[in-house]
């Protein structure tokens, strides 16, 4: 793991101080301290193009439909989202109206420098074309960062798709996803099997079943891992909430729980990414926050993971 | 759908309970003063219903609310955060259909139909009137994302299984029985919405 370094470094100041200068943002940045730390990054395997710890989410929370109220909402979220050094974000067209909340967000913000993962969810494979091209619009980005096979629905026709879309440049990585535990095995058959350069699943301090066999197998194969469900959508935090931090909490200066799961899932040599989601500045700017500063190491990890499970039984 | 068993109802939840009540409340506002109306014409078709036993105003009413919320709701509001609303706005344009097939068929009221027990359906219409728009204040949501009569689904979808009830016996056919499933599904799934929401 090293400390992000962007290749045009005068460019990426530019940019941070340009999105800093909206006048909500200024008074919701945390401590200088905290803010100047750098921001974490792991290589993606098959490029070692560097990506931040820490991405976006937008299950649920981007999908607020056409009202301008939520649309602005979202796009603050965005604009401190990148400012604190953010950069993949993840949707798909199964999350109703997400992409266009993102779309949105990015005309508003300009250059922003996201990192596009988006997936294809189409039961045929001969409407995953027309899908794409549907999302990319909704977006507006020019080429797509990655795409993905949304819960394996017709990876036998839709990875072929990406497969030839990035050998033709119209993207540049792809992967699979999957969630909440389902399909691992043949999650890991597609790692094995076939040249994908992600693989988004499930892993959070409760849910660590990924630990025995896929991200292991990422390592070995050289694929990126997203982790999604970092706070089992909310549910981890709230039955943390009541329950005072642990020591080993000020050890890695977490400021909160949420820093704590993130701070746990990111450590994991094997992952590249957690996607939290979320509607509100101070969250998005808590979230960045783990991926800076002292990460845990193994055997705190599994403390970590010792007290949460026995906190919520 | 693979390991269909291992789904809940939330995992199929699009959306926050915020989102979902800011649909009501953008609604409410883009259509007042119109809930006077519904209301008003819902309680006028009671009314009209106890003084003659005739449940056809109050059919052809419900079949034009139908008709609306499937598309003011259904096809305009919901459909830009649940990719499935315009297969609903479909169910209830068909419902719309149905209930208007039942009003126009309906025989004339006849004194053994006065003599009907109408078994609580009028209680419920006027629950669905004047007291589930209030509903809301009971869980912190404000008035004006009130779920009213005419212009939500779940209240009216309420109102027609109380007046499918009041439907006199001579005129309980298949069209009758047809037009109980669309309300009865409507109130499942919502149902199973707002329990994935809590």
């Amino acid at each position: 793991m090293r400390s992000h370094r962007p290749s045009r470094p005068c460019a990426a100041r530019r940019e941070v101080l340009r999105l800093l200068g909206a006048a909500p943002l200024a008074a919701a940045l945390p401590a200088v301290g905290a803010a100047s730390a750098p921001v974490l990054a792991r290589a993606i395997p098959s490029s070692g193009e560097a990506l931040p710890l820490v991405g976006l989410g937008s299950w649920i929370t981007f999908n607020v439909g056409p009202d301008p109220q939520a649309l602005a909402a979202c796009t603050e979220v965005m604009r401190a989202f990148f400012a604190a050094g953010g950069r993949m974000i993840d949707s798909s067209p199964m999350y109703g109206s997400s992409q266009a909340t993102i779309g949105h967000g990015l005309k508003q913000l300009r250059d922003a420098p996201v990192f596009s993962a988006d997936k294809v969810w189409v039961s045929s494979g001969a409407r995953g074309a027309a899908q794409v091209e549907a999302s990319r619009r909704l977006w507006g980005v020019a080429r797509w960062d990655l795409l993905q096979v949304h819960n394996l629905l017709a990876w036998e026709e839709h990875l072929p798709l990406l497969l030839r879309m990035k050998a033709a440049g119209q993207l540049r990585y792809v992967g699979i996803t999957t969630s909440e535990g389902r399909r691992h095995a043949d999650i890991e058959r597609i790692m094995r099997t076939q040249p994908i350069d992600f693989v988004q699943v499930s892993y959070n301090l409760l849910d660590r079943e990924v630990e025995q066999r896929i991200l292991p197998l990422a390592a070995e194969r050289r694929i990126a891992v997203i982790a999604n469900r970092p706070f089992r959508e909310g549910a981890l935090l709230d039955a943390l909430r009541r329950h005072a931090l642990p020591g080993w909490a000020a050890e890695i200066g977490c400021d909160g729980w949420a820093q704590a799961a993130l701070k746990f899932i990111a450590s994991h040599p094997a992952v590249t990414c957690a996607i939290p989601a979320t509607t509100r500045v101070d969250h998005v700017l808590q979230n960045m926050g783990a991926a800076r500063g002292r990460m845990p190491d193994a055997g705190l990890r599994e403390r970590m993971a010792r007290d949460v499970r026995r906190l919520v039984g | 759908m693979t390991e269909w068993w291992t789904y809940r109802p939330s995992d199929f939840l699009l959306f926050s309970a915020r989102t979902y009540w800011r649909l009501f409340e953008l609604h409410n506002l883009q259509w007042w003063p119109l809930q006077w109306l519904t209301v008003g014409l819902g309680a006028a078709a009671l009314l009209w219903w106890w003084r003659t036993r005739s449940v056809r105003p109050l059919l052809v009413l419900l079949a034009v609310c139908w008709a609306f919320i499937g598309w003011a709701f259904h096809l305009q509001r919901y459909a830009g955060i649940n990719w499935a609303a315009p297969w609903i706005a479909g169910g209830f344009a068909l419902q719309a259909l149905l209930l208007l097939a039942l009003a126009v068929w309906s025989p004339p009221p006849s004194p053994e139909h006065a003599a009907q027990r109408a078994r609580g359906a009028p209680a419920l219409l006027v629950a669905t009137l004047l007291l589930y728009p209030f509903a809301g204040l009971f869980f912190g949501r404000p008035l004006v994302q009130a779920e009213v009569f005419g212009l939500a689904p779940d209240p009216t979808a309420w109102a027609t299984l109380a007046a499918l009830a009041l439907v006199p016996a001579p005129s309980r056919q298949l069209t009758w029985r047809l037009a109980w499933a669309m309300p009865l599904l409507w109130c499942v799934l919502s149902g199973i919405t707002l329990w994935a929401m809590r």
